[in-house]
This record gives structure tokens, C-alpha cells and sequence, in this order.
């Protein structure tokens, strides 16, 4: 929100982060906030037990998911193609860092950016086969990654597959020590200097640490060149290409963040759960990261924000409501529906309802409506909502 | 340093002489020799109402709406009644004076939705944090036992596999089972087959093939382990066939891998539909004669009658408690009293009938027991705790630990936990049965042998051949 | 000849195998032609699809299993009449798909009504319609007649099953997909996401999420109660209460045998389910391209298909053909989904709609425009599968092999086997 009368008089201005101290004063806000909250906890050291637990808990799965939603947003708001595989990236992230942290004792500190890499070559390498193409191809071969992915890693057999390698020593022994524990995998606690994340506090900060970083990330990079060449493929290609942006590249580079984003989030959701699970990263969870971001407002840099908010307040709280009302009330009118299958039928029925509604009533979501709501708040009184 | 470690030696020793008699005194009341004569369980030495808790909560969660549902929706009924039974005066009147009630989710078979309700339900603080927890599926224990031990937050699970309890490094954890690890039913089902393969008219000689799901819980069976044992009694090994709970059409082609390496065996690790799909490939290949349907407790259920009817018959599977059939029993005639009154009787037509039906299954039953169970262990943590507000995960652990025996519902299950045990020990291997009867079809489940105890078929555990 | 050996596998169990997999991509085939009948008219890729097979199967799986009450027979019938008249209106090119000449203005509400009233006076009078009439109301009265018989049990449900698939497909065309025309690929391949997702949690709200087998391929015995000991009377003798009849499924009848014996060493073998299955879905197959292909009303969807805007610029309603198309579709979504009902899994809510993800191959191998391609690709990826269950595992079947298939598509030939080439290279 910006007082009248103050106008940008350069470009470095423009384009900064933080641009009136209104802005600043909002940032600072927030972020002590989201540092001050574990504070009161019961973990937190003083005393005070005012903010449960289970709030912390939520919020550290929510920071998680935000960090995967906004690799999605660039790729989808800000490069206009649609991923659905962004689940199977995390557990390319989440396994690569278990691996790292395991077996070779690296702390996280060098697991998780090596975990985002790892996950970013192996998104080009889906990624290859459908950006040469316009249209949505590139749906259907990250859907290709979404199953092929967890197939390999959880039906990974060292035996068969260090067989052909024998005579190449390193690579063979490479091979046969891999072990992916089968259909799941215990993962340690993440670690720096030899400092354990246990309790529910240290994950939260440490969660809380990257949502920062990979937000300042995510902004930045969309001010900077690559940023506004994404822009302008989402808005039109053919311009873009005109304008002497090479298309193909760029819309590689989209992808290649997209799917790091998703390593980086992979990686910190296996220390955090202490496993990996197939269930954990399968289709479902790809739609569910795809319908956050369209609920949020894809292409705006508060809408992974809201979409995350949004869908953990319907999944955490305002499910457990419906649940009862279904439960107590709705269940003597409608006979036909049997109390027992409420709680397995309410959570896909809303998340459908509220994406079929988003989409048909507004198709670019919260973050949308909520820029509209802040230009009538300073457009006031001559603003007609 | 060594001044440190004269005071922490002299603030020790003036601790122990202080606490040592109050301990002791406490121990004069042993709880565990105050049993309530009918229905063997603790007597309560506090009573919660004084403490001001009027509810106590039992915690659990997991699959209700996917692949396990067939079993897991008569659970929450059954559940549900015998709530209600021992919230009654003739059941005990709750838990020590508290109401018993149950917080519960539903995974939909989603692991991934367990840790996030692991993360929730051990995040909650006060009155409304759960002591122990119940689980239903193997795939949750495995991945949630290193934090259980980590969050000191026992675990009570439905039935496990043998990495779910001791874990890669054969530690005995903080997960306790409620019936006999899989690998060990598997060992019980060997010897069945060793001993009476002539008797049951089958040729050649046996060799299994494991037809399972893949997951944690379908491959618990087949390990090295078990193979050993197996073929140390003459039973031999022709491989094995994972297919997912989600989404097989059709498992002709798995069958016929598995025949074509010379099995006549067929042990499938899956329950209900799993179940029932294995049977129904086998009679469409039409060799229901040739080869013995084996499995684990969960094919001696009614589901499997439900979903593949008389072509059922005679499969063989470990029964490690009393089953509804033996009315005999106390226990089962109070759960099957509960189960008409509340189920059958207030059925009207012939579908509501069905349903109610289909909740006579071995989720029903074990609930009664389970809660019966966590009654009794909870009461004895809360009179060695003192209150309720001080009895946390580790006070049950070291209960269970230190050497635990319960007869549940009066006889209907014997659980047996100590420091080195954590699963139940003894078992019937049982069959399904239909049973003709004056013109009437009867399903029946019962046993074919002794109750006896299972070979202990963990890695290194003492019946594994060397 | 029975002692070849291929990678380890004799040759009777890759011909064994492969046989399967033509049956079960038969199926797929007509899953895959769904998809692409729906992507040419709409543009939509319809994830929606294997829950659109799930619930038109418990729809037939509702009227056979538990029969049909009087109101619901008096509606299957009155439905039979207005199909009827739909298709003999719809012969030729006619009143139906094209759009009534009309003035453009029109005042005023009485204005407005005289005119719909005339419209509909003018149709109702119309000689078609009259004619059209006739053989509706005897349908509707063999129809009443057939549907309450005792054995009509598949006809019951098979009727139960495509109206009720009609009417899923049309309301799912008019409130969620109609509002989306215009909008970018992204919205509407969400918006069937959504529709999955709806489905998903009403289905299960309503039927809960047990697997329902639906007993076709079953031994004809006679019904007998079923009983459960239920107490103890004070002889100390047991009570016996019945619960019902035919709770329990019957038997299973075995496969079908081929005598190869002498040329292969073992008899082939036809699952009941997956043979019927194949031939019921090459059938609806068929049926549905000559319904595209040879019909008035099959001409308009292709031209709507071809180009909304002059489809409507000619006189065709568009959003009437839609909602037909979306209605045509669903219902062969439902028969695929009755199909694998019959068989081993049952009627399931987890194995129907993954099997629909695995037809998306199909659909990108044989092109996504292609009817052609569907069944092609249907019946490849079909044996693909089989063969990686006997070559590598089930899980790499089902996760694996279709994928590797679409990969390989999308690296070498975008366009599929038969699609037509109008991708734009970047």
C-alpha cells in the first residue's frame, strides 16, 4: 500500500523488494511474528504456553509446502506450463538429501542443496521431451515422472541393478550399496555442526529459515532478466521469441527451478517427517500442491502464500467442523448417507468443490481479489468493489 | 570436575534416602494385585472425577476409507459399542471414574497423512495428549517407530511386521502388537502345512508362493527368515508376486508366474479385497483343487467370505484369539450380545441386515479386547503415577516393558509383552469353513490345531535355523 | 516348438501373456477413445475419466445388485422414450443439432414466451416429433415390460447405468466445464481434476468406499439362507438367527480354455470377464465411430469439434452437441467401468480411476486426435503391460512401462502413431 503523492523517480526503485516504509514496516512485522510464535510455546523456553504445539506443527508442514508452490508459481504463474509432477521432484530432493545425510554423514547444509540439484537435472531431463512442443505435453510427461519416479525408488533392487556394472569396480559398489529401504525409508534428523533438529520448535525455525531464503529467491529472479523473459514467454511467445529470447531455454531454466524448488522441499519434508513414504509424494499430492497455487492466485507473489494458508485452515479446521456437522446433523436428514464414510468422503469433496468454484468464479484466485481489495482501500472513497 | 561430581554423588545419595521409602511405600500397594474377580483387570486405586478429568481419550488412526476399509469400518463400530459397554456400570464404569471416549482419523491408506496426524496428535499438550497411540497398518509403525521411541510415545498396532517391532537393528522398540508378528505366523503356518500335508490330500511336495500386496504389511512375510525355517521343515520356496493395493485389475498373469515355478501354495499377505482377488484368480484358472490358499490372521475374516463367497472355503490362516463361533467363551458372548443388540436387532430389512453382517469380522471382536487391554494398562500406569495428569508414553512403556501379561475379555485373547517380546506369542492356525445346516449355509472360522506357541522367526531370533 | 525359449520365458507364456493383453487393451481402447472423443470436442483433457467409468458402474451396480423399485422403472422407461425420440429427431440432418431460424430482436417478456412457446408448440406438432412418437412409446412399454422381469437383472442395471451416465456427463458438460469455454487449457484440465475429486467424495459419501464385485461371470446355484449363531438358549444349545439370501457371491466360473496342447504344450487360456469384456468394448468401439463417422448428429460434433466458432456461425448448437458428446462419453466410460467391475478387483474406487491414468499412453501413443489411435494404442499399451508383468514385476507393469511408452512418444513423436501433425514446434 502506498500513501499518494510518492512516485518511483528511478528504476532501481521500482524494482526494489521493500519500496516505502509502510512496505518495511509490514516485512518487519511479519517476520518478527513468525519468529516471535514457537516463543510462547511450551517449547519455547519461556515459560509461556500460549501458542499450541499443534499450530507449530501445521505451520512447519505448511512452510514446506509453501517452498514447493512456489517453485510451481514460477513455473506455472510466471511461465504459463503446468507441471504434475511436482510431487515426484520432492521425493527425488527428499531421498537424494537421506541418502547424503545417512549413508556419507553430510549435514544438511550441503544435503539440501546438493538434494535441489539432483531434482532440478533430473526435471530437465523429463523436462526435454515435451518443452520442444507447444501446448501442455509438458502435463503429460511430468505425470509420466509423477509414476515412473516413486517406481524406481521404491522398487530399486541393488542386486539386479549393479549386476551389468561389474566391471566398472567404483560404479558397481556405487550400486550395491544403495539402499532405498524398499516401500519406505526412515530418515535421520537433519543436523548442523553436529546439532540435532528434535523438537517441534527447532524444525519449525529451521522450516521457517528456507521459506525466507527461497522467497527472497523467488522474488528476486523475477525481477531480474530471466524473471521478466519468463514474463513475456507466459504472455506471449511468439513476441518473446521475436523479441530475441530463446523460448526454449528459458522455459527450460522455468522448469529447472520449478523442480529444485521442489528438491528443496522434498528434502527438508523427509527430515521433518523422519521418513519417506510413497503416499507422501504420490499424484495426489501434485494435484493438491497444483490446486494451492491456483486457489492462492498463480502468477502473484502472495498467492502460494494464501493458497497454502487457505488449504491447511479447510484441511486442519474447517474439515474437523464439517466432519461433526455431517456427523450429528446432516446425517438424520440425508439417511442415505452412512456416518462411518464421512470422514473419508468430506476432505476430497471440499478440496473439489472449492477448486471447481475458484475456477469457474475466480479462475485467478486470492491473491487476485485481495490486489483488488488494496487498490480500493486507496482508492477510497471513489472505489466501487 | 571431580567437585561436580562429589556433589551430584552426595545430591544422589541424599535423594535416594529420601525417595527410596516413599518408593517402597508406593510399592506396598503393588497395583497389579488389585484385580477387579469378574473381569480380571486392575482395580483403580485413584479416582480421575477427584482429579477433576471427567474424559480420557483413545487415540488412534489409519485407514478407514481405502484399501484396509473392509476391515477398519467394523473397527470404529465395534469400537464404538464397547465404548459404550464399558462406560456402563456392568462394564466398569469407564476408566477409573473418567468417560472413555476416542479421537480418531482416517488416513484413507495415505502414509503420508499419517505422519501428519502423528505430528498432530503428539503435538498436543495437557489432558488431551494421548498416552499411548493405536495403529492399524505395519507401513505406519515402520515409518513412525524411530519417533515414537524418539517422542517416547508408545505405540499399540493392530498386528506387525517384524521390522515394525525390533527395527533394522533388532532392537524391541516402542511398538507393541496386538498378535503375533507376520513372520512369525508364517513360521505357524509352515509347520501346519509340514504336518499335515499328506492328511489334506495334496500331492507333490509343498512349495509356497507368496502372492502379497507391496507394502510394508504384504511383504512382512516372506523373509529370509521364514524361508529358512520353511524349507528346514520340508516346505519349499517358489518365489514371490507384489501387486498394489491400488489399482490391479487382474492378477492371472502373477498366478501363473508363480504356478509355472512350482508353486501349490499360494500365501497371500493382503486382506479383504487383496484377498479375495487372489482367491478368485485361482478359481479362474481352475485350480481351486490343486493349491492351498494360506495367509496371515487377516484371511480368516469375514470380508473374505463377503467379497469371494464359497470359493473361500478352506483357506487356512493363523487365529491367534477366540473367534465369534465359539459362543462358549465369555468374553465372546458379551461381544456378540453387544454385537446383536446393537447391530443385528435394530437391522429392519434384509440389506441393513447384510450390513450389519458384515461388521461380525475380526476387527469387531479384536476392538473389544484391544480396549479392554488399554483399560487395564492404563489404570496400572495411573495408580503407579499416581494421577492422571502424571502418567506419560514412558510410564506405559516401562510397563509394557517389564514384563506384561493380560488376559483380555476374559479369556478371548492372552497378550504377553516384556523386555525382549513385543507381539503376542501363541496362536490356532484356523480355517473358514461353510458349513451346511439344516438347509441353512453357515461361514464358520474356527480351529484346526491347539493353541500353541509360534516359532520366533525375527532376525536371529531363537527358532531361525543357523 | 513348446521348448523355445525367449529371455528365460517360454514362448507359451508370451503368447499366453500377450493374448491377455490384447483383451485388457480392449478396454483401455475404449477408456482412450473417450478421452480423445472428449479432447477433439471440448479441448479438454479429461482427467475426470476413470471416475466418470467408476460411477456410471455403481449406478448399474446399485439397480442390479439391489433391483429396481417401481419409480425407478416407471423413470428407466419414460428415459427409454425420450432417448428414442431424441435419436429418430436427430436422423438426417435436423431439427435437433441445428439451431431454428429466428428473428434477432424480440421485446419484451410476453414477446419473449410467445416465441419459446411457439417454438416448442411447432416442435411438439411437428410431423418428426409425431412420428418420432410412436415407436418412443412402444419402446417405453417393451421397455416397462422387460425391466420387470425376474431375470432382467443386467438389463435393469445396463439401463440404470446409461441414464445415469447421460445424466452425470451432461451435468458435469453444463455446471463445470460450459463455464470454462474460452478460458485457458490449464483452467479446464484443473477444472476435471476437480470434477475428480467431487465425484470422489460423493460417491464415497453416498456408497462408501467398499469394492463391490459385480457378479456376472457366476455358477447359477440355488439361494440358501445364511446363518450366524447368535446365543445361547438355556439347554446350553446354540440359536441360529438368518441373516438373508444370496448375501454371499456365488462361485466363480473358471476361464475359458483353448485346446493348444500339442502346438504349445499348455491350453491357452480367456479370463470370462476380460473376453466378454473385449468383445463388448470392440463393440461399443465400433458402434460409437459409426455413430461419428455415419450420423447426421455424429457430422455435427466432428464440425464442432473441427471449429466451435463456425460450427456456430452455420447454425449448429453448439452447446447442445457438447452436452450430447459429454453424455455419449460418459456413458461409454460407464460401460469400461461395469466391464472391470465383473471382474476380480470388483467395482473399486482405487483401481478404476488409476486405471484411467494408465490409458493416457494409450491416448499420447495413438495421438491424441486419432479414434483410430485409440484402439491401437489401447490394445499396445495393453500388451505392453502384460509383458512387464512376466519380463520385470506387476509394479513396474502399472508404474513403470505405460510411462517409459509415453516418454519415449513425446521424445520421438509427439504426435502419436496417428495424430494429426499440428504441433508447433518452440
Amino acid at each position: 500500500m502506498r500513501p499518494s503523492g510518492i512516485y518511483d523517480v528511478n528504476y532501481i526503485q521500482d524494482q526494489s523488494l521493500v519500496r516505502t516504509r509502510v512496505d518495511l514496516f509490514w516485512v518487519g512485522f511479519f517476520l518478527l511474528l513468525l519468529i516471535a510464535i514457537p516463543l510462547l510455546s511450551s517449547q519455547g523456553g519461556l515459560g509461556a504456553s500460549i501458542v499450541p504445539l499443534r499450530l507449530l506443527s501445521i505451520l512447519t508442514t505448511g512452510g514446506i509446502y509453501l517452498i514447493s508452490v512456489t517453485g510451481l508459481n514460477i513455473l506455472l504463474g510466471y511461465n504459463g506450463q503446468i507441471s504434475l509432477g511436482q510431487a515426484a521432484f520432492m521425493m527425488v530432493g527428499a531421498y537424494t538429501s537421506a541418502l547424503l545425510v545417512r549413508d556419507s554423514g553430510f549435514s544438511i547444509v550441503f544435503a539440501l542443496p546438493i538434494a535441489a540439484i539432483v531434482s532440478g537435472v533430473l526435471g530437465i531431463l523429463f523436462g526435454l521431451s515435451a518443452l520442444r512442443v507447444k501446448g501442455f505435453y509438458l502435463a503429460m510427461a511430468t505425470l509420466s515422472a509423477q509414476f515412473m519416479i516413486p517406481w524406481a525408488f521404491t522398487s530399486y533392487d541393488a542386486e539386479k541393478i549393479s549386476r551389468p556394472f561389474k566391471s566398472i569396480g567404483f560404479l558397481h559398489d556405487f550400486f550395491r550399496n544403495l539402499d532405498f529401504g524398499g516401500s519406505e525409508m526412515i530418515v535421520p534428523n537433519a543436523s548442523i555442526l553436529g546439532e540435532e533438529f528434535t523438537t517441534t520448535l527447532d524444525k519449525y525455525y529451521i522450516v521457517l529459515f528456507f521459506v525466507i531464503f527461497t522467497w527472497i529467491a523467488a522474488r528476486n529472479l523475477l525481477r531480474s532478466r530471466v524473471g521478466r523473459a519468463w514474463i513475456s514467454i507466459r504472455d506471449n511467445d511468439l513476441a518473446a521469441e521475436q523479441l530475441g529470447i530463446n523460448v526454449f531455454r528459458y522455459k527450460m531454466m522455468a522448469f529447472f527451478v520449478c523442480a529444485v524448488y521442489a528438491g528443496i522441499a522434498g528434502s527438508l519434508k523427509a527430515h521433518i517427517d523422519g521418513n519417506i513414504t510413497k503416499d507422501a509424494y504420490n499424484i495426489e499430492v501434485s494435484i493438491r500442491l497444483l490446486a494451492m497455487l491456483v486457489i492462492g492466485g498463480a502468477g502473484f507473489a502472495l498467492g502460494p502464500t494464501f493458497g497454502v494458508g487457505f488449504f491447511l485452515f479447510m484441511d486442519r479446521y474447517i474439515v474437523h467442523w464439517l466432519r461433526d456437522l455431517f456427523e450429528k446433523r446432516i446425517v438424520e436428514v440425508l439417511t442415505f448417507i452412512n456416518p462411518a464414510n464421512v470422514p473419508g468422503a468430506l476432505p476430497p469433496l471440499l478440496l473439489g468443490m472449492l477448486l471447481a468454484l475458484f475456477l469457474i468464479y475466480q479462475p485467478r484466485g486470492i491473491a487476485y481479489r485481495w490486489a483488488i481489495l488494496q487498490a480500493a482501500w486507496r482508492l477510497r472513497p471513489f472505489t466501487k468493489v | 570436575m571431580k567437585k561436580h561430581f562429589v556433589i551430584l554423588l552426595v545430591l544422589i545419595a541424599v535423594l535416594a534416602t529420601v525417595a527410596l521409602p516413599s518408593a517402597l511405600a508406593n510399592r506396598s500397594t503393588n497395583p497389579d494385585r488389585m484385580v477387579n474377580q469378574q473381569s480380571g483387570r486392575a482395580e483403580c486405586a485413584v479416582n480421575l472425577a477427584d482429579e477433576g478429568v471427567s474424559e480420557v481419550s483413545f487415540f488412534h488412526f489409519g485407514d478407514l476409507s481405502g484399501p484396509y476399509r473392509p476391515i477398519s469400518q467394523p473397527l470404529v463400530a465395534g469400537l464404538t459399542d464397547a465404548m459404550a459397554y464399558f462406560n456402563s456400570e456392568e462394564g466398569g464404569g469407564g476408566l477409573c471414574g473418567a468417560e472413555i471416549t476416542m479421537v480418531y482419523e482416517d488416513t484413507g491408506g495415505d502414509a503420508a497423512k499419517s505422519t501428519e496426524y502423528w505430528a498432530d496428535f503428539t503435538s498436543r499438550e495437557g489432558n488431551e495428549k494421548p498416552r499411548i497411540i493405536f495403529l492399524y497398518s505395519s507401513t505406519d509403525a515402520e515409518n513412525l517407530r524411530e519417533q515414537a521411541a524418539e517422542l517416547k510415545m508408545p505405540i499399540l498396532l493392530a498386528a506387525g511386521s517384524e521390522k515394525s517391532l525390533y527395527g533394522e537393528d533388532q532392537t524391541p522398540g516402542w511398538v507393541f502388537a496386538a498378535i503375533p508378528s507376520y513372520a512369525d505366523q508364517m513360521g505357524l503356518f509352515c509347520e501346519y502345512v509340514a504336518e499335515n500335508w499328506e492328511a489334506m490330500g495334496m500331492e507333490g511336495t509343498p512349495t509356497i508362493g507368496h502372492l502379497s500386496w507391496n507394502i510394508a504389511f504384504g511383504q512382512s512375510s516372506d523373509t529370509a527368515e521364514t524361508r529358512a525355517y520353511c524349507e528346514g521343515l520340508g516346505v519349499g520356496y517358489a518365489g514371490a508376486e507384489y501387486f498394489l493395493p491400488i489399482g490391479t485389475p487382474d492378477l492371472s498373469g502373477q498366478l501363473k508366474k508363480l504356478t509355472d515355478a512350482g508353486a501349490n501354495i499360494i500365501y497371500t499377505t493382503t486382506l479383504a479385497t487383496g484377498s479375495s482377488q487372489v482367491i478368485r484368480a485361482i478359481v479362474g484358472a481352475g485350480l481351486q483343487d490343486e493349491i492351498l490358499v494360506g495367509g496371515p490372521n487377516w484371511i480368516l475374516d469375514t470380508s473374505v467370505y463377503f467379497l469371494s463367497g464359497a470359493d473361500s472355503d478352506g483357506v487356512v490362516g493363523t487365529l491367534p484369539y477366540v473367534w465369534w463361533d465359539q459362543l462358549d467363551n465369555p468374553g465372546v458372548q458379551i461381544v456378540n450380545n453387544a454385537w446383536v443388540t446393537n447391530r443385528l436387532s435394530v437391522a429392519t430389512n434384509d440389506e441393513e441386515r447384510t450390513a450389519a453382517y458384515a461388521t461380525r469380522n475380526i476387527a469387531y471382536l479384536t476392538s473389544w479386547a484391544l480396549l479392554d487391554l488399554w483399560i487395564d494398562v492404563m489404570t496400572r500406569a495411573i495408580n503407579e503415577a499416581g494421577s492422571f495428569e502424571a502418567v506419560t508414553g514412558e510410564t506405559l512403556y516401562n510397563l509394557l516393558n517389564a514384563g506384561y501379561q493380560y488376559s483380555a475379555m476374559q479369556g478371548m485373547v492372552e497378550y504377553a509383552f516384556d523386555a525382549n517380546t513385543r507381539s503376542q506369542t501363541h496362536a490356532y492356525v484356523g480355517a473358514i469353513d461353510f458349513v451346511e445346516r439344516d438347509g441353512q449355509v453357515q461361514p464358520t472360522i474356527g480351529p484346526l490345531t491347539e493353541l500353541r506357541e509360534l516359532p520366533d522367526l525375527r532376525v536371529g531370533g531363537a527358532d531361525v535355523p543357523q | 516348438m513348446s521348448d523355445v525359449n525367449i529371455l528365460g520365458q517360454s514362448l507359451f507364456n508370451i503368447i499366453q501373456f500377450t493374448v491377455w493383453g490384447i483383451l485388457s487393451g480392449g478396454i483401455y481402447a475404449l477408456v482412450a477413445l473417450g478421452i480423445v472423443i472428449i479432447n477433439k470436442a471440448s479441448g479438454v483433457f479429461n482427467f475426470a475419466h476413470g471416475w466418470l467409468m467408476f460411477i456410471g458402474g455403481l449406478f448399474f451396480w446399485q439397480v442390479f445388485q439391489n433391483g429396481a423399485s417401481d419409480q425407478v422403472t416407471a423413470g428407466l422407461s419414460l428415459a427409454t422414450a425420450f432417448l428414442v425420440v431424441g435419436g429418430v429427431m436427430s436422423m438426417g440432418i435436423g431439427a435437433v443439432v441445428l439451431r431454428p431460424e429466428t428473428s434477432s430482436t424480440t421485446e419484451g417478456w410476453q414477446a419473449r414466451l410467445e416465441k419459446i412457446g411457439r417454438k416448442w408448440l411447432t416442435t411438439l406438432t411437428s410431423r418428426r416429433f409425431l412420428i418420432a412418437l410412436i415407436p418412443a412409446l412402444v419402446a417405453a412399454v417393451v421397455m416397462a415390460f422387460l425391466l420387470n422381469q425376474e431375470d432382467s437383472k443386467i438389463l435393469r442395471g445396463a439401463m440404470a447405468g446409461i441414464v445415469g451416465s447421460i445424466l452425470i456427463g451432461m451435468f458435469v458438460e453444463r455446471f463445470t466445464i460450459r463455464p470454462l469455454l474460452g478460458q485457458p487449457l490449464l483452467t479446464a484440465i484443473l477444472m476435471t481434476l476437480a470434477i475428480g475429486f467431487i465425484i470422489q467424495g460423493a460417491t464415497q459419501l453416498i456408497w462408501g468406499a467398499d469394492e463391490r464385485p459385480i457378479p456376472v461371470f457366476v455358477e447359477e446355484s440355488e439361494s440358501k439362507p445364511i446363518s450366524v449363531p447368535t446365543g445361547i438358549d438355556e439347554n446350553g444349545n446354540t440359536i441360529y438367527t438368518v441373516i438373508g439370501y444370496d448375501i454371499l457371491p456365488p462361485r466363480a466360473l473358471p476361464d475359458y480354455q483353448v485346446d493348444t496342447e500339442s502346438a504349445l504344450g499348455e491350453s491357452l487360456r480367456f479370463p470370462r470377464n476380460l473376453t466378454w469384456g473385449f468383445a463388448i468394448a470392440i463393440a461399443t468401439f465400433l458402434a460409437f465411430v459409426w455413430l461419428f463417422q455415419y450420423t447426421s448428429i455424429g457430422l455435427a460434433m466432428r464440425a464442432t469439434a473441427e471449429n466451435q466458432v463456425l460450427a456456430e456461425s452455420v447454425g449448429l448448437r453448439v452447446r447442445l452437441i457438447l452436452a450430447i458428446v459429454w453424455g455419449t462419453v460418459a456413458v461409454m466410460a460407464g460401460i469400461a467401468g461395469v466391464i472391470q467391475g465383473t471382474g476380480g478387483s470388483g467395482l473399486s474406487a482405487l483401481v478404476i480411476p488409476a486405471l484411467a491414468l494408465r490409458v493416457f499412453p494409450a491416448v499420447l501413443l495413438g495421438g491424441m486426435d486419432s479414434v483410430t489411435g485409440a484402439l491401437v494404442g489401447g490394445i499396445i499399451i495393453g500388451i505392453v503391460e502384460q509383458l512387464s508383468i512376466l519380463f520385470i514385476s506387476t509394479t513396474a507393469a502399472q508404474e513403470f512401462a505405460p510411462f517409459i511408452v509415453l516418454i519415449t512418444v513425446l521424445y520421438f513423436k509427439p504426435t502419436g502413431l496417428f495424430g494429426q501433425k499440428r504441433i508447433d514446434r518452440v
